[in-house]
């Protein structure tokens, strides 16, 4: 998921990303953190258990270079 | 003779400028690395220590009915189970660290659900939102300003909708249902 002040997009499972179908504005001022949640349900109590996440990595959004070719001769 | 001597050292001259072009290109090249390599990463999970801790995450608000994220080695993941065997556990997992970025967020991850659950969601949420027992996203919890993947959850998902979900602090709205390649077990699923 790449989130900036203006645009979104995000992948599951490889697919091609989504972005920007509905346009927003998300405050890139604030702190934040990675969270998740989760919630079985009313009639396993073991029902979810044994989920998990094996990476987990927030970066800074980064542009992509812009292109230069510097050429020696 | 002289002309030929000249034009030798002439190229010398030039070859010893290239060099030192290439070099001194290569110092920026190699600087610029650094700096994308330094500011590159705002956390990175680590799942080699001795517990959730030292993975900079914590387990909050499993409540009543249950439920901790806790440290797996085994498979080198942070890990949810029921923890009172009792039915509707839950719980929170987030950084015991906050981060800042001005020019936005990208968060990679990969998850692995055992079983279809109740809720779920990942994202980034306000680090001054104080942490309850429900979804932030799926529940439009008040505070919970945020951005995630709601791929179950109540009114945004209803099971089905697998939504891109944005929490403006006071309520939270589909901005996706594009991205439905959701499945229980291995393999694990990213999320990019």
């Amino acid at each position: 998921m790449t989130v900036r002040a203006d645009s979104w997009s995000y992948s599951l499972n490889g697919a091609t990303a989504t972005s920007n179908i509905v346009p927003f504005t998300f405050d890139t001022t604030k702190d934040y953190k990675f969270i998740s949640y989760i919630q079985g349900n009313n009639l396993d109590a073991t029902q979810v258990d044994g989920s998990y996440f094996s990476n987990i990595t927030l970066a800074p959004y980064v542009p992509p270079p812009a292109g230069t070719v510097i050429s020696i001769q | 003779m002289k002309t030929k001597q000249w034009m030798m050292a002439v190229m010398v001259r030039r070859d010893k400028m290239k060099r030192s072009i290439i070099s001194m290109l290569s110092v920026v090249v190699v600087l610029s690395l650094t700096a994308v390599t330094q500011g590159g990463v705002l956390y990175q999970s680590d799942f080699t220590g001795a517990d959730l801790a030292s993975a900079g995450l914590e387990s909050v608000l499993g409540g009543t009915s249950g439920g901790e994220w806790t440290l797996n080695t085994g498979t080198d993941s942070a890990e949810f189970n029921d923890s009172n065997n009792a039915v509707n556990s839950r719980a929170n997992i987030v950084t015991t660290s906050s981060f800042q970025s001005t020019s936005g967020f990208t968060l990679d991850t990969e998850f692995l659900l055992t079983a279809e659950p109740f809720r779920f969601s990942i994202g980034i949420v306000d680090a001054a939102y104080t942490l309850v027992a429900k979804d932030w996203l799926g529940n439009s919890v008040a505070g919970a300003y945020g951005i995630g993947f709601n791929p179950y959850g109540d009114a945004l998902s209803n099971d089905d909708g697998k939504t891109l979900a944005f929490n403006n602090g006071t309520v939270s709205s589909v901005l996706s249902s594009d991205q439905t390649a959701i499945g229980f077990w291995a393999p694990r699923k990213p999320f990019r």
